[in-house]
């Protein structure tokens, strides 16, 4: 016998008790930790938002002891993703057939959640969506395996539109970003503003990532009488300062949805913020026991002001737990533990969560304005709706049958 | 009218950034046929290192001094150590400067995060302006007058100087003007740097109202290639042109026809390399 060959034999043995004990640890199930997957972007655009959704999840965990149900928690971050769905595609594989993770959580970009939407309802492994907002997740192509702890783009639109008109708007400019989230988060606001009776008078999609926004920002119908947006990120700080600079700032007043003026931009905007008007469904000016504790909890551990996609990592974690106590930790029961993620009942940092037949969040939402406060800028809450889910006031299947907003571009000025 | 005064003045102080941005492109390239993949970078760091000066110090003007010098410095080292051991090998060149625009992209996300920020305005431009009933910023009128400032200065110093006539001398044929006794290999490192130079002046100048963040090097990148390209390349002249033209169509496309928006600067330059492949005065 060949050295090489003796050497063979022993890994050959070792590999062979390692599995077996490996089998002998699932068959006593419980002793082995939950373990969940999470993925995020950590190079790119998205990179400060998936850093803040996986300290918002990793928080939660911290303070329960890595345990829920009696059962202990691991949770293996693939942070080195992009925001390529391929990309995506690829950790959520690694997680899942190397790691061997019972849950996917996590990211940022609706076309990566599309994409692991697809592997999750193959490979019937539970995937909360923290941030990613197309509506479609949720509604055409929803999957008995795919949860969204976050929010669906047109569901904090609905109430917007209805509380304009009722603040005495009648005449509406829209204007957002080019592309299907811009569609979904101002065509919510279109379809209820015109709903209680108001008229969208003209519609301006400038491109994702625009330089300068002068060009659009100079076209406004000055004889609207509210600017409805949707931006985000640099894009968002651009249009707020060139909305500001371009004197439109005090004579049109500007709504739009909360990632306009989120946590990550407000501090970098100045005076130019002010008055802004927008919906989300939280807000760190929240002034709720659950909120501050989460907020305080979140800037103690991270050095870092919490944001919207802390606060949506945190509530994945919450929903995770919360499912895995109704099970009493038996996790491997997976239709037993998907039934109790879809019934699942939380105090989330936002208020009361719950789920519709279509697993997105129904919760409150709120219309904040940005107000200085000690000196700092911050969403206060000036109106709220509970309850609020993706249908908003129809029903899943007339809310259905209408067009997708996606379809509805420059169609809803008549 | 007012309409037409305001979007003209848009234009112009786009083009004088995109001028300033494709300036150095094209320099680099005229004088070393190396097209400089890593140049958004410059951008993207003169505008990081000009906010945490002007952070520190509270002076936009310290700000515009020390983080062009910075990433002038920068310049010359990638040029020094890096892509002079590879003269005329256009494919490693490429690669290189690629790969230090992965390099520098993720230096400056670990070191300045991933949020987007925009650079303070200094105090004086912070006010906007009324023209008939509508406004303009002010701080874009101090953008217009810095870029027609550094092009005269451009134009003086490769028309008028010595060092100029070394660098037009070094554009039109190396070897002659090795052979004349130009010390080519000390012009491209200063070439490389003051390249560097000017696009960090326009991060500095573009950061208030383009910002800075993750992913602007590449925007920015695009950008100052398709200005270089319709102004030609390696032409100075062209860089000033080629980024009025693109700044005014860019912006008149945009507000007339909003529809076509991601056409307004590409379609010009489609028309121009179709016309006029070397560019509007681009010689080879």
């Amino acid at each position: 016998m060949t050295q090489r060959n003796r050497w063979r034999i022993i890994t050959g043995f070792v590999a062979l008790v390692c599995g077996m004990s490996l089998l002998v640890n699932a068959a006593t199930g419980a002793q082995a930790p939950f373990k969940i997957g999470f993925v995020i972007p950590l190079t790119g655009v998205y990179a400060a938002l998936g850093e803040d959704m996986r300290d918002g999840f990793l928080l939660y965990w911290s303070q329960v002891g890595s345990k829920a149900g009696g059962r202990a928690v691991e949770v293996i971050v693939e942070d080195k993703g992009s925001n390529k769905p391929d990309d995506g595609l690829t950790k959520a594989r690694k997680l899942v057939e190397r790691d061997g993770v019972q849950v996917l959580a996590g990211v940022i970009s609706s076309p990566v959640a599309v994409a692991l939407r697809e592997y999750a309802h193959a490979q019937k492994i539970p995937f909360i969506v923290a941030n990613a907002g197309a509506d479609v997740i949720t509604q055409k192509l929803r999957s008995p395996y795919v949860f969204r702890a976050s929010f669906s783009n047109s569901d904090s639109s609905h109430p917007l539109g209805e509380w304009a008109y009722k603040t005495g708007y009648r005449r509406m400019v829209l204007m957002a970003s080019d592309y299907g989230a811009g569609y979904e988060h101002v065509g919510g606001i279109a379809r209820t503003f015109i709903e209680a009776g108001g008229k969208i008078i003209q519609e301006i999609y400038s491109p994702l990532g625009t330089a300068d926004f002068a060009p659009f920002i100079s076209t406004i119908d000055r004889s609207g009488d509210v600017v409805a947006v949707f931006f985000a990120g640099a894009d968002a700080l651009r249009f707020v300062n060139q909305y500001a600079e371009y004197g439109l700032k005090g004579k049109i007043p500007l709504i739009g949805k909360g990632f306009l003026v989120d946590e990550v931009i407000l501090p970098k905007l100045g005076d130019a913020a002010l008055d802004i008007v927008t919906s989300l469904q939280w807000t760190p000016a929240l002034e709720t026991p659950d909120n501050k504790k989460f907020v305080e909890a979140y800037e103690a551990k991270t050095k870092r002001a919490a944001t919207v996609y802390a606060e949506q990592g945190y509530v994945s974690a919450q929903m995770i737990a919360r499912a895995m106590e109704s099970v009493k930790g038996n996790v491997e029961n997976r239709d037993a533990f998907l039934a109790a993620l879809r019934k699942i009942e939380i105090n989330a940092p936002r208020g009361k969560v719950r789920l519709d037949d279509y697993q997105n969040p129904i919760h409150t939402i709120y219309i904040r304005k940005v107000e200085k406060k000690g000196g700092k800028l911050q969403n206060t809450v000036i109106a709220s709706y509970p309850n609020t889910g993706q249908f908003w006031k129809w029903s899943p299947e007339a809310y259905m049958a209408m067009p997708f907003y996606g379809d509805m571009k420059n169609k809803w000025v008549k | 009218m007012t309409f037409w005064i305001i979007q003209l003045l848009n234009g112009i102080s786009f083009g004088m950034l995109l001028f300033l941005l494709a300036a150095g492109l094209s320099l680099i390239y005229g004088l070393m046929r190396i097209l400089n993949l890593a140049h958004g970078s410059y951008y993207l760091i003169g505008g990081y290192v000009g906010l945490t000066v002007v952070r520190l110090t509270d002076s936009f003007v310290l700000a515009a001094l020390a983080a062009p010098i910075a990433v002038a410095l920068l310049g010359v080292v990638m040029e020094r150590f890096f892509l002079r051991r590879f003269p005329n090998q256009e494919l490693p060149q490429v690669l290189l400067t690629f790969g230090f625009l992965f390099i520098f992209a993720d230096l400056a996300l670990w070191i300045w995060g991933g949020n987007p920020q925009t650079l303070p305005k200094p105090e004086i431009f912070s006010s906007s302006i009324w023209i008939g009933g509508l406004v303009f910023p002010s701080y874009r009128l101090f953008v217009i007058a810095t870029g027609i400032v550094i092009g005269i200065g451009l134009w003086w110093l490769q028309e008028k100087t010595r060092l100029g006539a070394m660098i037009r001398a070094g554009v039109d044929d190396e070897e002659m003007a090795r052979g004349v006794g130009v010390n080519v290999s000390l012009l491209s490192t200063a070439v490389f740097g003051f390249g560097a130079f000017l696009a960090a002046l326009g991060g500095i100048l573009g950061g208030p109202f383009v910002g800075v963040y993750p992913g602007a090097d590449f925007e920015v990148l695009l950008l100052a290639f398709v200005v270089t390209i319709v102004g030609g390349l390696g032409s100075l002249k062209g860089a000033f042109v080629g980024g009025l033209l693109i700044g005014l169509l860019d912006n008149f496309g945009k507000s007339l026809f909003p529809e076509f928006a991601l056409f307004t600067i590409f379609a010009p330059m489609a028309i121009i390399l179709a016309i006029r492949p070397t560019g509007l005065f681009g010689r080879r």
